[in-house]
């Protein structure tokens, strides 16, 4: 169906505005609540999200208010493939995709950058998480040795 | 890895909420080598709210399976000791393969299995204990032997929702569940679980807060017989032909019914509702001798039926059902979906009588104007008045109005068409006096189903949105054919079927 509805303008705290479909806009928790309290006419400013997440979350959203809710299988299978492709993206904008999914409450979003989180850190050892994502060893020896025993089996 | 040099640990400057929100996509094996990276690794995976325990990596030998079952051990002691209380847990194991030797008879002290089942039941029992909201338990048993069902979690004083997955293997439900206290439960979800026992639906009837109850690909039980008041919503949900054939469901609550029923044994069943409060009623399956409280179901908002006949069989045959309330009982329903062959079968029984006039939105799916068709559909829409929206389409039809179907075959292009506009015109129909949206799909660019959308432009007078639905292969003729029919008040709209 084409687009019928409002436009709502979105401003990154770049000072850059978007200009959405309603639709598109709704799916957010966070901006659908201040659509209903009728605070939305002079644009909404997202302090916390960039120009350069924001165009990527309104790509997101278009992308799943367009998508057919049916039981068809393909369909599912092509979204989950777009999915797939768009967290293909460098690491610090995978983080930062996840903090604006969770300051506009886009719970599809959330899970998706979350999921793919997870799955980079399945199947690899603490020094590959470490390397991975910076992350400092801060035990102790004593402490290091300690938790080692006891999950000694991972290393197997 | 280039990436993250000079990278700052984003991972460590997540907010603890969004760090166990990562961590609950985790298996607890990566929970266990993510606890030595850091010390705030360690604290996190301690504390996760959200827990799974997935064995499958783990059972290809019987030293792998010790190793893991004791970790996990270890870890759950670890966890209640630091006092976390894990709300959702989600347990998938596989006890395939946990005794040495099938063939051996067992011997005593041979109980590899049984330390491993009693360690499970054990985590159960202290994981509901401890706080559990939610537990989900994925379970496929030792061969030749049943899933024994968790009635510890039931016991819980916090597990509100407890969903099971027996993957086919017989479940065995014990003879009542003896409840100390009354159960907290307020759903309850059985997937491919083969409950052979009677004793089912006593044993539901004694959850008194249920509220939800949900059976997806459950098989053995011939009748289910629910009576219990606190249930609001259930599913049944069977796409393959079952056993069962009784079905009575009675509930003063029950909001929401979801059935998709196909029994094997078609000419012996029985079905019957006693739901005065039901809102919401979604029926796949057979046509079949069907009773419903005496009142009409006044608070019924969306109703969707698709009653097929069993392959090969004939309408004829299904004459000696009692099929004469189904319709009638949807009389109040705003929103109506039937099935064509559904309004062919009512019509060929004689069932296509009385007034729907609360439906105010309708969708006939499945459906193609061929001559056969149009007197069948003529006679249904007779039955409704104040219709606001209208979709009539081959295929599921879909909220956005794309329709997108695999296993619908191609529809032949029709030569030649019996029912024009006049045709319509004298049906004396009233369904397009208030209609505001219709959506209808057209094989060609001439037909019944063209006539009829030159019937609802020159009639519809209220219309404000009209989609056509039609192939790509049409693109260039259908809507240029069809805008000369049009009013400057109606938002013309064309949407594209794929083809196969």
């Amino acid at each position: 169906m084409s687009s019928s509805g409002r436009k709502i303008i979105l401003k990154s705290s770049d000072r850059e505005s978007f200009e959405v479909d309603e639709a598109v806009a709704l799916e957010s928790q966070t901006i659908k609540h201040v659509i209903e309290d009728d605070c939305a006419d002079n644009g909404i400013p997202l302090p916390n999200v960039t120009s350069k997440i924001l165009a990527k979350v309104i790509e997101y959203c278009k992308k799943h208010v367009e998508a057919p809710k049916t039981d068809d299988r393909t369909a599912e299978d092509e979204l989950k493939s777009w999915d797939a492709d768009f967290v293909k993206v460098d690491r610090a904008t995978l983080f930062d995709l996840i903090l604006a999914a969770n300051y506009l409450h886009i719970k599809g979003l959330l899970d998706l950058t979350c999921q793919t989180v997870a799955d980079m850190i399945k199947g690899m050892t603490p020094e590959e998480i470490r390397r991975t994502f910076n992350m400092r060893d801060d035990f102790t020896p004593e402490e290091e040795e300690d938790v080692r025993r006891e999950n000694q089996w991972a290393f197997e | 890895m280039q990436e993250s040099a000079g990278m700052d640990d984003r991972f460590g400057a997540l907010s603890e909420q969004l760090a166990y929100h990562i961590l609950s996509f985790l298996n607890v094996d990566d929970l266990g080598r993510l606890m030595l990276v850091s010390r705030r690794c360690k604290s996190l995976c301690v504390s996760v709210p959200c827990l799974t325990v997935d064995n499958r990596n783990y059972t290809h030998n019987l030293i792998s399976r010790q190793l893991f079952n004791n970790f996990v051990d270890k870890f759950l002691v670890l966890r209640a000791n630091s006092g976390t209380k894990t709300r959702h847990f989600t347990l998938v194991w596989s006890f395939r393969g946990c005794r040495c030797d099938l063939n051996k008879k067992r011997k005593k002290g041979d109980n590899s299995s049984d330390v491993e089942e009693s360690l499970v039941y054990k985590w159960l029992l202290e994981v509901s204990g401890a706080g559990a909201e939610r537990v989900s338990i994925n379970m496929v048993s030792q061969e030749g032997r049943p899933n024994l069902f968790p009635s510890c979690v039931l016991w819980s004083e916090s597990v509100k929702d407890l969903t099971f997955c027996s993957n086919n293997c017989v479940w065995e439900f014990p003879r009542s569940f003896d409840m100390l206290f009354p159960s907290e439960l307020e759903s309850l979800t059985l997937q491919s679980a083969r409950i052979p026992d009677k004793f089912f639906n006593d044993a539901v009837s004694e959850l008194c807060s249920l509220k939800s109850l949900y059976l997806y690909g459950c098989s053995g039980l011939k009748g289910i017989c629910i009576l219990r008041s606190s249930l609001k919503q259930l599913k049944i949900i069977n796409e393959k032909p079952v056993d069962l054939c009784h079905l009575d469901v009675s509930g003063l609550k029950l909001e929401k019914i979801f059935l998709t029923w196909y029994p094997a044994d078609y000419s012996r069943t029985s079905f019957q509702i006693t739901c005065p409060a039901l809102q919401d009623f979604v029926w796949y399956g057979y046509p079949m001798t069907f009773y419903y409280s005496t009142g009409k179901w006044k608070h019924l908002q969306c109703a969707a039926l698709y009653l097929t006949l069993p392959p090969g069989s004939e309408v004829a045959s299904f004459s000696k059902h009692d099929v004469h309330y189904v319709l009638p009982s949807l009389e109040k329903s705003k929103f109506l979906r039937l099935h064509a062959e559904t309004i062919e079968v009512l019509f060929k029984l004689g069932h296509l009588t009385g007034e729907l006039d609360a439906v105010r939105n309708l969708a006939i799916d499945y459906c193609i104007l061929t001559d056969d068709q149009v007197p069948i559909v003529a006679s249904f829409l007779k039955m409704v008045s104040c219709l606001e929206t209208f979709y009539l389409t081959s295929s599921p039809t879909i909220v956005r109005g794309s329709c997108k179907d695999q296993k619908l075959e191609v529809a032949v292009p029709l030569k030649g068409y019996g029912f024009d506009v006049e045709y319509w015109e004298r049906q004396e129909l009233k369904f397009v006096d208030q209609l505001r949206k219709a959506t209808v799909e057209v094989q060609g660019e001439e037909g019944n189903d063209v006539e009829l959308v030159k019937y609802i432009l020159k009639h519809a007078r209220g219309l404000e949105y009209l989609t056509i639905v039609f192939a790509p292969s049409l693109a260039s003729i259908i809507p240029e054919h069809l805008t000369s029919f049009l009013k400057p008040s109606i938002k013309l709209n064309f949407s594209l079927k794929p083809q196969n």
